[in-house]
């Protein structure tokens, strides 16, 4: 256990834990916030966990989730836009 | 000769996409990266046509640019209070929250500064039309991208 684990366990369980609840028992707009900031927390997880076991390669799954994760934001958004009357 | 160049402008930016997406880079990697990367340019250039999309003027590029990353770590600060507040507070949405129309400052594109603003946690862009945006925004405070994008006060 080194430093970098220790923060990816720490983000995890205070990033993650608070986004979990409210992801599934909120409003549809705070679902898609808390999915919003899960993505970005699981991109730094997985990032301070590449670099605590020294694997170089595990950070592409990080950088991967990096991209594709607001781009999915970005479809539930759309999807809620015909909620509100513009 | 236009078309050459936006071509080719896409077959880079989709093979270093590819490049970055990879952990080690060997020239068969690089052999096939760049194959797709071809493929995707076409179909880039085929899909922007259709769409009738253009990039639009380059003003107030490099204030956004520096606007860009002081916006993303302060709207990811705000979306984490709000996340929080929801889990121990009252459920209801965060005053000022919803859509809103930003006027562009004259001569910047539409195109590149709605894929800006929606690259920020606090807005998404769901419309363009003659320079103003239809937004959807996180709250009701404005960002320095949004401030460097209308040419409002820094």
């Amino acid at each position: 256990m080194n430093a970098w684990l220790l923060a990816a366990a720490v983000l995890a369980v205070g990033g993650l834990g608070p986004c979990l609840p409210v992801g599934l028992r909120g409003s549809p707009e705070q679902r898609v916030a808390a999915l919003d900031l899960a993505g970005t927390i699981a991109s730094a997880v997985l990032l301070l966990l590449a670099q605590g076991f020294s694997r170089t390669s595990y950070t592409d799954l990080a950088v991967d989730l990096a991209v594709l994760a607001p781009a999915g934001t970005l479809v539930f958004t759309r999807l809620l836009a015909g909620r509100e009357p513009r | 000769m236009r078309t050459a160049v936006e071509l080719l402008l896409w077959w880079g930016l989709l093979l270093l996409l590819s490049m970055v997406l990879i952990s080690s880079v060997s020239v068969l990697e690089v052999a096939v990266g760049g194959g797709i990367a071809a493929i995707g340019a076409l179909g880039a250039v085929a899909a922007r046509r259709a769409s009738g999309a253009a990039l639009g003027g380059a003003a107030g590029w490099a204030r956004a640019l520096w606007a860009f990353p002081v916006t993303l770590l302060a709207d990811t600060g705000r979306l984490a209070v709000l996340v929080l507040r929801t889990l121990r507070g009252p459920r209801r949405p965060p005053e000022g929250g919803g859509f809103r129309t930003v006027r562009l400052a004259p001569g910047t594109g539409a195109a590149w500064a709605g894929a800006l603003l929606s690259a920020t946690p606090g807005g998404y862009v769901v419309e363009a039309r003659d320079g103003v945006l239809t937004v959807h925004t996180l709250d009701g405070s404005v960002p320095a991208l949004q401030r460097a994008l209308t040419g409002g006060p820094r």
